[in-house]
């Protein structure tokens, strides 16, 4: 039975961290959100995580990030981007 | 507008548990329901909780289930450690003079086609006004940052 409340407690102690959502946001964040997925995209890739869905993804994002005038081709430059427009 | 967004008891329980995250099936989808729906953060489990009651938002440019969130993705650790949820942003819905505008939260879910085996993940806390594509666009994207996050 103690076992089985330690397992419990351990299960609700999980730290999951959910993050706001952007109602109707206004352009400069959506293009920080933009940004920040497209460096978790490159990232993923660089693990080996690489899918035709997140190359899709991948070309979409940096089509709509070039026509905001910023060029970003790898996690580096997706990282730089979005820490310069506020991302922490 | 910023709107805190909160995780199921029930999805944490069950992200908690390898094999039946592994076992997670459906598409990735973010539904808007009314005022109506009661959120129920501990026992809430399946969508079924949700449109049993017609809490859904009904209207020209919403499709009944949502809008798919594609590519969800497990990503890091970065150098601090941190792991990322996060997926593509659901599309826009457009604006629509006989569409929905009484959108009250966001729900995010996988959905299996069968509402009673669809997976519910979060909810949104309750927008503070009736919103929806009626009069313009209506969206809703995640965070910068990411679904969810899991610290070191």
């Amino acid at each position: 039975m103690k076992f089985l409340d330690l397992f419990r407690r351990k299960k609700s102690e999980l730290p999951l961290t959910p993050r706001p959502l952007l109602v109707n946001p206004p352009p400069e964040r959506v293009l920080l959100r933009r940004a920040g997925r497209l460096m978790r995209l490159y990232r993923a890739v660089a693990k080996g995580q690489e899918t035709p869905e997140i190359k899709a993804e991948i070309r979409k994002l940096r089509l709509l990030v070039q026509a905001e005038g910023y060029l970003v081709d790898n996690e580096a430059e997706a990282a730089a981007l979005y820490k310069q427009l506020g991302g922490a | 507008m910023a709107t805190t967004f909160n995780l199921y008891d029930q999805w944490r329980d069950h992200a908690a548990d390898p094999a039946r995250a592994a076992a997670v099936a459906g598409t990735l989808k973010m539904a808007i329901v009314k005022a109506t729906y009661t959120v129920d953060q501990n026992l809430h489990d399946f969508f079924d909780d949700i449109v049993a009651a017609s809490n859904e938002v009904v209207g020209t440019g919403y499709t009944a289930g949502g809008e798919a969130c594609a590519t969800p993705t497990w990503t890091g650790p970065d150098g601090a450690g941190l792991l990322t949820y996060d997926a593509a942003d659901p599309a826009t819905w457009t604006q629509n003079a006989a569409g929905f505008s009484n959108g009250r939260r966001a729900i995010l879910y996988y959905d299996t086609g069968v509402s009673t085996t669809s997976r519910l993940v979060g909810f949104s806390n309750d927008f503070g006004a009736d919103l929806g594509n009626l009069a313009a666009d209506f969206s809703v994207a995640f965070n910068p940052a990411g679904i969810y996050t899991a610290p070191r």
